[in-house]
């Protein structure tokens, strides 16, 4: 009798305990009729450090499974001033199937319906797509496909260090010759990925290897502690007055905080009457 | 008149091929942008009667197969929600049952593109087995539980489940799961098991079209197996004159189904390739609707034979 006594104690407690997690989670789920409407409006009002806004729809099953994995995510980042969005292109008659379905998922954000499948003029043709927007509204990140919780948390967490501003984001350093400018910055993505932006312009008359030449080249050195991914960048050629920009992506596994990157360039610089080429050591400077 | 038109057999399967999947700016655009693209043409809502899938990037009509399992899917979760049906489904269904009761699995000859590319690699070998009745019978599993039974009954509103497409159809691995992969990594790192699994069933087919001719068509297709059922009942069929039939068995060599075509020509295996009318040597097989005066009857009555 005792021993039963117990168990039925035990599994009263349990059970005391699941209705207890549940009243903890908040339901935040409100829904706008945006038929018609601008999403951007919406956005703007929100007040949030970074906006996860996901196109989905009441016959997408990929989407409505990924609105799970979102509505985890809202809740492990709400008090970081992370907002996720759901934007349902759905007709607003459908109204009462969105409420079915978002309580079904248990979904904690709100939902805009009624959308046309665009955003920003930039059509939606597969389901789920998400964008990551920051507070100046700016799109970070456009994501077509559905993914998984942990993508999204990585994704979130690097925006959310980018945005408070972590390091030297966006100083800039140029290199000068005759022939070129080669100007580059370094922007922070997360703990140990960076980004490393060049472009290269011709200086005055001079174009870059034009019809007929070979491609111009810039080679990164290899470094212990520094992986650059591409370490070899290649262009077909630059018009006189052009732009020439390359991303690199690269991760830093040393301590170190500062680095001098030797490099090589060569590329041939034309004008109207001669050719000139251009092969010599540079020497890049990254703070980290 | 007809005689002429199966000399031509070939273009027409190829010309309807080409038809069904004309968006082919599509594919280009997929490989520049790298990432998966299918056509946004209008005609897309319109079922076209074979196996062409809807997600082969330059498609520009809906495989009727798969948009029933998906009606059936967007039933399930209608009904659960207790929102309102939608009627597709009906239309697809009707669609289906029109094309049976007209003439049978006659646009298995001469329209599919699967059959088409089932019909050029049988050129090779020219080898044509049998295939053992339990096999043959497995293409009713298909339709039932695959297309049917399964897409019905799956509760779960997260899970898309249409579970010919996703875990059979090799029609849609190979003109829809190939290129698409192929162009956008992001759905590479997608792959999983269906993949896997889809992908082994359309090597296995692969092999073996060079063995049986139209394996698929005999084993696993649905939508032959519904058409096949009409076969008996259709308005257009074969017909034998057993006044002037020799009984040389021609019909049956050359026929790509192996069915035993003097025995029963109107057999629900039969794809109406009309070669067996084309191939005999006396043209006592004919292919049309059913004339009172003549003598020509659709299958041997009892004294006969």
């Amino acid at each position: 009798m005792k021993r039963v006594a117990l168990i039925l104690a035990a599994m009263l407690i349990l059970l005391g305990c699941r209705e207890s997690e549940r009243e903890e989670l908040v339901y935040e789920l409100e829904l706008h009729n945006y038929s018609g409407k601008n999403v951007r409006d919406y956005l703007e009002d929100s007040g949030a450090e970074l906006i996860v806004l996901n196109y989905w729809a009441t016959f997408c099953a990929p989407c409505k499974k990924e609105m799970v994995d979102l509505s985890r995510l809202q809740s492990s980042f709400k008090d970081k001033g992370v907002l996720v969005v759901g934007a349902s292109i759905d007709n607003a008659s459908k109204l009462s199937l969105i409420k079915s379905i978002a309580g079904e998922l248990g979904v904690n954000y709100p939902i805009l319906y009624g959308l046309d499948a665009q955003f920003d003029g930039q059509s939606i043709i597969g389901l789920p797509v998400t964008f990551f927007i920051n507070r100046e509204g700016v799109v970070l990140e456009r994501v077509d496909n559905k993914r998984d919780y942990s993508f999204f948390e990585e994704r979130v967490e690097s925006f959310l260090a980018l945005e408070s501003g972590f390091g030297n984001a966006g100083e800039e350093s140029a290199l000068e010759s005759s022939y070129y400018s080669l100007s580059y910055s370094l922007e922070k993505r997360s703990d140990s990925k960076y980004r490393l932006e060049l472009s290269l312009r011709p200086q005055g008359e001079y174009y870059f290897n034009g019809e007929g030449y070979p491609p111009l080249k810039l080679e990164l050195q290899e470094l212990d502690g520094i992986k650059f991914t591409p370490r070899l960048l290649e262009a077909a050629g630059v018009e006189k007055e052009g732009l020439l920009t390359w991303q690199v992506e690269v991760e830093k596994s040393s301590e170190s905080d500062s680095f001098s990157v030797e490099g090589h360039l060569s590329l041939i610089a034309c004008t109207e009457e001669s050719c000139n080429m251009v092969n010599e050591a540079i020497q890049l400077r990254l703070n980290f | 008149m007809l005689r002429l038109l199966i000399r031509f057999k070939l273009l027409v399967q190829l010309l309807f091929a080409f038809l069904m999947n004309s968006d082919i700016a599509v594919i280009f655009r997929m490989f520049v942008e790298r990432r998966a693209l299918i056509s946004q043409s209008p005609l897309k809502r319109y079922c076209v009667p074979g196996l062409n899938c809807y997600s082969c990037p330059s498609a520009v009509g809906a495989c009727p197969i798969g948009s029933l399992q998906f009606w059936f899917n967007d039933l399930t979760m209608k009904l659960k929600f207790k929102e309102r049906i939608n009627a597709a489904g009906l239309y697809i269904i009707g669609f289906l049952f029109l094309c049976g009761s007209l003439c049978g699995r006659l646009f298995c000859g001469w329209l599919c593109p699967f059959g088409l590319l089932q019909d050029l690699l049988a050129k090779v070998t020219k080898r044509n087995i049998a295939l053992p009745r339990i096999l043959r019978l497995m293409r009713y599993l298909s339709l039932v539980i695959f297309v049917v039974v399964l897409p019905l009954f799956i509760m779960d509103i997260r899970y898309s489940a249409p579970w010919f497409c996703k875990m059979i159809c090799p029609a849609g691995t190979l003109t829809a799961g190939l290129p698409l992969l192929l162009a956008d990594e992001g759905l590479r790192e997608g792959i999983g098991i269906y993949t896997y699994i889809k992908g082994a069933i359309l090597l296995i087919l692969l092999f073996s079209f060079f063995v049986s001719r139209r394996s698929f068509c005999k084993t696993l297709c649905p939508l032959g197996a519904l058409w096949g059922l009409f076969n008996r009942f259709s308005l257009f069929k074969l017909r034998i004159d057993r006044e002037s039939c020799t009984n040389c068995k021609k019909c049956e060599r050359i026929c790509a189904m192996n069915i035993r075509v003097l025995k029963n020509p109107n057999s629900s295996e039969c794809i109406r390739c009309l070669e067996c009318l084309k191939g005999c040597p006396v043209s006592s097989i004919s292919f049309g609707i059913e004339r009172e005066s003549s003598n020509t009857k659709a299958d041997p009555s009892p004294g006969e034979m």
